[in-house]
């Protein structure tokens, strides 16, 4: 007596998995949390965005004084806050992705 | 629409995930597939174990393996003469001298280890699986080609005993009797048949011509309706797989049989009671075949938890998942642009 019921169970339910949408809940919460965080560093000074399309995600802004913040200018240091929030917010994003493609492959 | 920043923080995702899964899904239709073929083939030995007989084992692994179907061959009357009685060795404390021989030639004979056929041969009619009732004891029964002495030898039946209970040899040998007293010589009739025909069919070494003066210890020769059936348990060794079993059980009680009639032994048994090594010879090479080397029929059944396969399979790509599979998690810093103003190092 064989029971391959779970079997079949699993591989039906890896046929159904919702691959797109885990992608675009992943990169939706991960550029949350790189948002979030990019606006304490910049504490706000600086309207940011984000666009989210089919394999990735842009967190930024449209405000050309953020460049030379980002890079500093002829009369200005660069005071980098971009790069620091991603390098600080990069394995949080991971995680977030991760969970949610373990999520979708759950059924949940 | 990334256009539209001046600056920004880029984050995209390698779709790795969806390969493996398809790798995954075939490799578990792959296991489907196999498990399902696994399950019909078991339902088939099922089916085939509810109405098979397990005699004809052998037979059936034959024509699954493609080879010819052995069929036992009937007994030829060659074999059967292969094994008439042959006079058992004396039981003499003794060397036996040849008369002729130089004393320094001679060697003191070890009789072969045939205890259970000497004492067989001393049970009268009982012993008798035949149904057809064979031809009262007359001088016709004995062969033309027997010594006088073996002629003129009276077959002593054994006293009646609890241990071994005898049936006068008037009565016809189709009349069985009781059948707690048919099973013992039954199986004292086996186990000579186990024991008598390898040491005589396998040995070159001719029986010694023994003088005149030790014929009255002579044993008398087990009567050939007794072995003719010594042959059938040797058949179904070679070629019954149960076989094995049955007789290895049998002997064991035979066995049992042997040393109560041993503990009280009658006046006929005494002269015939082979010498303790040589029932220890016998015990030992007794099993011709090892009992773990006979076929054996077991059945086990398979289970196989889906769910628990899952949940298993489902951590795993959890943790590949959870891995970084290749590159970095992090900002690459060397991706940092350059330091605005004037350049310097130059």
């Amino acid at each position: 007596m064989i029971s391959i019921s779970g079997l079949r169970d699993l591989t039906q339910r890896l046929s159904n998995v919702d691959l797109a949408g885990a992608r675009a809940g992943a990169l939706a919460q991960a550029a949350g949390v790189i948002e979030q965080s990019l606006t304490s560093e910049a504490t706000g000074k600086h309207a940011l965005g984000t666009t989210i399309e089919a394999d990735r995600a842009v967190i930024g802004t449209a405000d050309p004084a953020a460049a030379d913040v980002e890079f500093g200018s002829r009369a200005t240091v660069p005071r980098p806050f971009m790069s620091q929030a991603a390098q600080g917010a990069g394995g949080d994003a991971a995680d977030i992705v991760a969970a949610h493609f373990v999520a979708a492959l759950r059924g949940e | 629409m990334i256009d539209a920043y001046t600056i920004g923080i880029t984050l995209a995702l390698d779709d790795g995930v969806s390969s493996g899964i398809a790798a995954i899904r075939k490799e578990l239709m792959l296991l489907d597939g196999a498990v399902q073929s696994a399950a019909s083939a078991m339902s088939g030995m099922h089916a085939l174990a509810g109405v098979a007989d397990w005699t004809r084992f052998g037979d059936i692994s034959a024509k699954s393996l493609g080879r010819p179907v052995s069929t036992p061959a009937p007994i030829a009357a060659e074999t059967l003469q292969a094994f008439e009685p042959v006079a058992p060795p004396v039981q003499s404390s003794s060397p036996v001298t040849m008369p002729d021989w130089p004393a320094e030639r001679v060697r003191p004979f070890t009789p072969m280890a045939m205890p259970a056929a000497t004492e067989v041969s001393v049970q009268p009619a009982p012993a008798v699986v035949r149904t057809t009732p064979p031809p009262p004891p007359s001088p016709a029964t004995v062969r033309p080609d027997e010594p006088p002495s073996r002629k003129t030898a009276p077959v002593v039946p054994a006293p009646p005993t609890a241990a071994a209970p005898t049936v006068p040899q008037s009565a016809p040998r189709a009349e069985a009797p009781s059948a707690p007293a048919a099973v013992l010589p039954e199986k004292l009739a086996l186990l000579a048949g186990r024991i008598l025909p390898e040491p005589l069919a396998g040995t070159n070494v001719p029986p010694p011509q023994l003088p005149a003066t030790t014929a009255p210890q002579r044993a008398p020769l087990p009567q050939r309706p007794e072995l003719s059936l010594d042959i059938i348990p040797t058949v179904y060794r070679q070629e019954q797989p149960s076989a094995p079993f049955a007789a290895i059980q049998t002997t064991t009680a035979i066995e049992t049989a042997i040393a109560a009639q041993q503990a009280a032994p009658s006046p006929t048994t005494k002269t015939r009671a082979a010498p303790p090594d040589a029932q220890d010879d016998r015990r030992s090479v007794e099993p011709s075949m090892p009992p773990d080397a006979a076929p054996q029929f077991a059945q086990a059944d398979l289970y196989i938890d889906g769910a628990v396969l899952g949940r298993w399979v489902t951590r795993h790509l959890e943790r590949q998942l959870i891995r970084p599979p290749s590159g970095i998690a992090a900002v690459d810093p060397r991706l940092t642009p350059g330091w605005a103003g004037p350049a310097t190092g130059f």
